[in-house]
């Protein structure tokens, strides 16, 4: 059989290989060292963020490595871990039972180690809006307090991939056409998941006077009506 | 006493009382004989007492006897009496009850008189037994049993009463009807059915007391029945037939007819339910076409009809709330003809013809306010409320050509008023105008009265407004008369409060203080430096910044040489004075007067009046006598566009001459002359004109800094606002928020809505729910 020689699989391989006990930390250290980290700025930079992406199989063009990077690393920037991050992930994250040695299946297969990665590239219900809020720390620049819209709208076209969210085409080519704001605020951010869950396909009793939404909805409430 | 029967008998004692009963009730009017009254009394009396007086044949049996004799005789008696009553009565009922309508009545009320006398006598002779027996009886509880003429009031109602009330109402009813359409009634007969109607309202609890049981069920609440089907019926008719003009008239009349019915028969208690009942069929189930009706007769102007609308709505409730709206729409529409008319004259549009064609619609509503609808709050509001002519509504109505706000004309005409050589020359006439301007006449009727200044509903940009044009008047002295100024101040304190003027008499401060400092100077001056170092006359004036509607330069300029020595020496002079001050120099709002001798046409040579920036550039021409304009570019350092509309004065005025003459302006290339063959009939030139693309430029930048300032406002108040709250739902925010800044201006929502915006991203605030808001420490 091959197997493509990709990081992960020398991972896998190297703990199958090594014992059956819990990853020890000298065990992390070999893995980061395996990884395409940057070893100065002691984090794994966007580049060998694709590279493990790719590595993984997991599809750049689909939300699942930001859902990785939600659901396994808490990472808060978008395409990169830190060591911290990827430590912690490691050692005490509970959607990391493949690489602790108890729950240990044996990699000999492409398929086994994709079965494995489905589970934190899949989203429970209950945490999609926990997930929503917290993309916007992790892809707007940290000395930053908005994000901006080239940013933005890539991030968001991905979501419906994850779960249909309606009003978020017509969103989009607001932002596109319209382009009201340069960037998104929190609040704004924040606000469409709710926005797009309660708000009825034709804004039935959406009143622009009296809303509370911020002022871009009742804009693309008003847009979307002319 | 032998006519009279034993007292022991029963039967002798009843006849005998009843055939003196029948004497009264039957002949009433023949009155009784003393004696013959003083034996029915007696035996009365004879009856209800005779075991007493016969103790000395009953000795065993007195005490019982006593007590029960006493008792059973009285009720015997009580009892014989009202089967009398009953037998009577019904005897007379069947006589009722052959009548009908008007001679039923007649029977009736005649019967009642009789027969209510007729009860007084007989409780008169029974008052030996009302005062014993029935007394006990009452006091031991017993419901059934009355004094004598009660009881003749209950067996009226129990026996006739009950039997032909309806028919009497009927026939009541009639009449009334009848003369509601014009018949002359008797009413002295519907009189005296009320007056026994309420008679019969006894109080089961209390016999001396009456109510109005019997009048309420029996009289009042048929006669409103057909009260309302009577005029529903009416109304409806005339109105199919009529104007509603007409009508209004007719339903004033009927209200006021009802009210005399009242006074002429009716029970006083009647008159409320009666009234409101009449309104609602006459008024409030009309108020529809009374409201259509209400455009038209604004249109022509009806005042009388228009006083009776008000006077008839106003007695419903909610009657008048439409009026309000449609009166407010009116007066707007009315405001917009006048500006309409005032546009289509001409590109300009002068202040003054402006603000008086306004106050002249004001004056008109403000007239009919006052005598049509009785000078009433809610309309005074709504004329208050009116807002004629607000910029985007001029614009959406097609009149693009008004281009400048109400506010602005306003403070415009105001400055015009105050200006040296305004027309208005004459003061007291002044005073009145700036009065009718800001403050209300002081009529007692018109008190709440408003003028143009109320009109006016963002005060803050007026208040910009007008702080500009005081600011030019102070800074330039035109201004006609300090009386005058701080007569207008003082009203402008009046109507919107001393914060709304700080700024402004900050400024007549500064001009105060500014003349002192001047003196000083000039002063230290001379005793410091010899007069020949000392070739220009310096006057300034020291401005506080946060006071005056002014800016700084937005050009840099080069202070001649010839006036730089006196500016450092101020500079100095005032460092030294006041510590840590810093002094902006306003060069574009400072003039200059320039001694030229060079001009052949004149011996005595001219002066010029001319800007700072002027005289920089004229200054440069004591160098050489011609300049390129790259060289007075360097040499003054202004920026283009000064340069450039500081030149064209200068080379309209032919003070300078273009070379090439075809020359465009600040085109690179072009040279300067100075105009050695310059003429003017004039001593003094006055070449310090506004320059006219700044103006435009300061009426934007009015605008604009009001509009930062009002975000300034508005975001301060919601901060205050969710400081004090902690915690606030959206909508009680953006209310609060509205009536802390009423009085400045009036936020729309939006606005409002993108400073809670801003508020969130500065993180004095977040979104705790989707519609509420917490503050953050």
């Amino acid at each position: 059989m091959h197997l493509p020689c990709t990081s992960l699989v020398l991972i896998s391989r190297l703990i199958s290989s090594t014992a059956s006990s819990p990853l020890v930390p000298s065990m992390i250290q070999t893995l980061w060292f395996i990884v395409d980290a940057d070893r100065e700025a002691d984090l794994i930079p966007p580049d060998g963020f694709q590279t493990l992406c790719q590595d993984l199989q997991i599809d750049l063009e689909t939300p699942d490595p930001i859902v990785m990077s939600y659901k396994l690393f808490n990472a808060s920037d978008l395409c990169y871990i830190t060591h911290l991050e990827w430590s912690k992930a490691l050692t005490t994250n509970q959607y990391m039972p493949l690489l602790h040695t108890a729950n240990f299946v044996r990699i000999d297969s492409l398929d086994t180690l994709k079965n494995r990665l489905a589970e934190f590239t899949t989203l429970d219900p209950d945490h999609l809006g926990d997930f929503y809020k917290s993309l916007f720390n992790i892809a707007k620049p940290n000395n930053l307090k908005s994000l901006d819209l080239e940013t933005a709208i890539p991030i968001l076209s991905l979501l419906p991939q994850i779960r249909p969210v309606p009003h978020l085409e017509s969103f989009i080519a607001f932002l596109t056409v319209k382009q009201p704001v340069k960037a998104l605020n929190r609040d704004q951010w924040n606000c469409f998941w709710e926005f797009s869950k309660s708000m009825d396909p034709s804004f039935v009793g959406y009143n622009i006077e009296t809303s509370a939404w911020p002022t871009l909805f009742d804009e693309f409430v008003d847009w979307l009506k002319q | 006493m032998s006519h009279l029967p034993k007292a022991d008998d029963l039967e002798a004692t009843w006849a005998f009382l009843e055939q003196g009963i029948s004497q009264i009730m039957e002949r009433t009017d023949e009155g009784l004989t003393y004696p013959k009254y003083m034996d029915i009394y007696t035996a009365v009396y004879n009856f209800c007492t005779h075991n007493k007086s016969g103790t000395s044949n009953n000795i065993g049996n007195v005490f019982n006897n006593q007590v029960r004799g006493a008792y059973l005789m009285g009720s015997d008696l009580y009892n014989n009496l009202i089967k009398y009553l009953t037998g009577f009565l019904l005897k007379r009922r069947e006589i009722a009850e052959q009548h009908s309508e008007e001679s039923l009545l007649n029977y009736y009320t005649k019967q009642w008189t009789q027969y209510t006398t007729a009860a007084q006598y007989v409780h008169h002779v029974f008052k030996y037994l009302n005062r014993h027996w029935v007394k006990r009886e009452i006091d031991e509880g017993r419901k059934c049993v009355y004094d004598v003429y009660t009881l003749g009031l209950v067996r009226w109602r129990e026996d006739m009463f009950n039997y032909v009330q309806h028919q009497v109402m009927e026939a009541v009813l009639k009449m009334i009807e009848a003369q509601r359409n014009g018949e002359a009634i008797e009413a002295a007969f519907i009189k005296k059915i009320v007056d026994s109607f309420v008679s019969l309202g006894l109080d089961e609890n209390d016999s001396t007391k009456s109510t109005l049981d019997v009048y309420r069920e029996f009289f009042e609440k048929p006669f409103l029945l057909a009260t309302q089907a009577y005029y529903k019926n009416e109304s409806e008719t005339f109105l199919s037939e009529n104007s509603v003009v007409d009508y209004m008239k007719k339903a004033e009349a009927r209200l006021s007819e009802e009210e005399a019915r009242v006074q002429m028969y009716l029970h006083p208690s009647t008159s409320t339910p009666l009234l409101s009942t009449c309104e609602t069929v006459l008024i409030k189930n009309h108020s529809e076409p009374l409201h259509e009706e209400f455009q038209g007769l604004l249109d022509n102007d009806r005042q009388e009809d228009l006083a009776r609308m008000h006077g008839l709505l106003s007695r419903v409730t909610d009657g008048l709330a439409p009026l309000k709206v449609k009166f407010e729409a009116h007066v707007r529409r009315s405001g917009f003809s006048a500006i309409e008319k005032i546009a289509s004259e001409g590109e300009a549009v002068d202040p003054k013809v402006y603000i008086d064609a306004l106050l002249a619609v004001h004056t008109q509503y403000n007239g009919l306010v006052t005598s049509a609808f009785k000078g009433e709050a809610e309309f005074v509001k709504s004329l208050d409320n009116v807002n004629p002519t607000p910029i985007e509504n001029i614009d959406k109505i097609g009149l693009p050509r008004i281009r400048k706000s109400k506010q602005e004309l306003l403070a415009k005409y105001c400055d015009s008023l105050l200006k040296k050589g305004s027309k208005n020359a004459d003061d007291d006439d002044l005073e009145g105008t700036l009065t009718n301007l800001v403050i209300p006449p002081s009529g007692v009727l018109t008190h709440r009265q408003m003028t143009v200044f109320k009109y006016v509903e963002d005060k803050d940009v007026f208040q910009k407004f007008y702080s500009r044009h005081l600011a030019k008047r102070l800074v330039h002295s035109t201004s006609a008369s300090e009386d005058a100024e701080s007569s207008m101040i003082s009203k402008l304190k009046e109507a919107c409060g001393f914060e709304y003027t700080n700024k402004l008499q900050r400024m007549f401060q500064d001009i105060a203080t500014s003349k002192d400092l001047n003196d000083e100077f000039a002063e230290k001056m001379q005793q410091t430096h010899d007069p020949s170092e000392l070739p220009v006359d310096f006057n300034i004036m020291v401005l506080g910044s946060g006071f005056w509607p002014l800016t700084a330069p937005t050009t840099s300029f080069n202070t001649p040489t010839e006036v730089i020595k006196m500016y450092e020496r101020f500079q100095q002079f005032y460092g030294n004075k006041h510590q840590g001050r810093k002094l902006s120099w306003l060069f574009q709002h400072s003039k200059a007067e320039l001694k030229a001798s060079y001009a052949k046409g004149s011996k005595i040579g001219y002066t010029f009046q001319v800007s700072t920036y002027q005289m920089g550039i004229l200054l440069a021409f004591n160098g050489a006598i011609s300049h390129t304009i790259e060289d007075l570019q360097s040499l003054t350092n202004l920026n283009k566009d000064t340069l450039d509309g500081s030149l064209q004065i200068l080379l309209k005025a032919k003070v300078l001459l273009i070379i090439p003459p075809d020359g465009i302006v600040g085109a690179s290339g072009t040279r300067y002359d100075l105009n050695m063959d310059f003429k003017s009939k004039k001593v003094k030139v006055n070449l310090n004109l506004p320059i006219r693309s700044e103006q435009k430029q300061e009426v934007e930048d009015t605008h604009k800094t009001i509009e930062e300032d009002r975000k300034l406002l508005m975001q301060s108040a919601i901060v205050r606002i969710m400081k004090a709250r902690k915690t606030l739902k959206h909508v009680a925010l953006v209310q609060e928020t509205l009536s802390q800044i009423k009085s400045r201006f009036t936020p729309k929502v939006a606005d409002i809505k993108k400073c809670i915006d801003i508020l969130i991203e500065k993180e004095y605030i977040q979104r705790v729910d989707k519609d509420t808001y917490e503050y953050l420490a």
